[in-house]
């Protein structure tokens, strides 16, 4: 049971994890908010399948365990401890889940009656442009203040090597 | 003709914590509790599906505590899981080979005898994933 989660409350929740882990086209799900805008929208229906550590991959939509709730993002990086996660239309903003929470992958939506799956190309068109975002941004926002401030300060070390400057404990 | 219960795969989903089996009925969204007996039962008729006389038998060898009106309380749970949807029965004779009961449960991993039971604890509503 998640951490301070009143005690009544635990078979409940094994319930709704039951419930997520039987969802299909019979049985959807419903998404909830703006985060994942446009890939996911308000009242979507979408299917989550149980899903194997080994088989999850950057670009993959995925629901996991948080106290009571099922948050669903898209995953941008694996590592040992679990997962990096990011929301389309929260940019700013990255989470993590750790693979005990995991609970299953998205692998299909519909919407307005239509079905899309993991396999059509819609789906994997904004997969791989949610994961261009996401690499430019690191590019932008990690990389880029890195290669800055070196550039910065390398002019400051070519005069310290023509010793017109002196070393840097000599300031 | 003896008539074997198994648990109805295809309608239920269900999983132990605390020794306690939680089991959601998927069509109608309702789910349930299990006491421990309850629960031991369950994970043995999912294994292995049992008439009622196997049932009876591989309870009397496993709880040393079992009371004389053992096979009226386990008829009692089965037929609450008959009822509730959450098990089936099939002629004994449509299995394609019969296999034995279970044998007795170590001591070690028995709770002390209750009358096994099921009980509703509600019904979900339809499950949100929250973007949020």
């Amino acid at each position: 049971m998640a951490v301070g989660q009143p005690e009544a409350d635990g078979p409940r929740l094994i319930a709704k994890e039951l419930q997520l882990s039987v969802s299909s086209k019979q049985r959807t799900l419903y998404f909830h908010g703006e985060s994942m805008r446009p890939f996911l929208v308000e009242g979507d229906e979408v299917v989550v399948e149980p899903v194997e550590r080994s088989s999850v991959r950057p670009g993959d939509v995925i629901t996991y365990r948080h106290l009571d709730r099922f948050p669903t993002r898209r995953v941008m990086k694996t590592t040992e401890e679990g997962l990096v996660l990011w929301c389309e239309n929260w940019p700013d903003r990255t989470f993590r889940a750790a693979w005990d929470d995991i609970l299953g992958r998205v692998v299909a939506r519909r919407r307005a009656g239509v079905w899309l799956a993991a396999s059509d190309l819609p789906w994997r068109i904004a997969r791989a442009a949610a994961r261009l975002r996401w690499e430019l941004r690191q590019a932008r926002h990690v990389m880029l203040p890195e290669i800055l401030d070196r550039a910065r300060r390398a002019p400051r070390k070519v005069l310290r090597m023509v010793r017109i400057l002196p070393p840097p404990g000599n300031q | 003709m003896p008539t074997r219960y198994r648990v109805h795969d295809s309608n239920v989903a269900w999983r132990v914590a605390d020794d306690e089996a939680v089991v959601l009925h998927t069509d109608s969204s309702a789910y349930f509790g299990l006491n421990q007996v309850g629960t031991l039962l369950w994970v043995r008729l999912a294994e292995h599906p049992m008439t009622l006389e196997q049932v009876t038998a591989w309870a009397r060898n496993s709880f040393h505590d079992a009371p004389a009106g053992l096979s009226k309380e386990l008829s009692t749970f089965i037929d609450d899981l008959l009822e509730l949807n959450l098990i089936e029965g099939e002629d004994s004779t449509e299995a394609a080979a019969p296999r034995p009961a279970p044998g007795p449960t170590a001591p070690s991993e028995l709770p002390r005898w209750d009358p096994p039971a099921v009980e509703r604890f509600g019904e979900l509503e339809k499950l949100i994933l929250s973007g949020e």
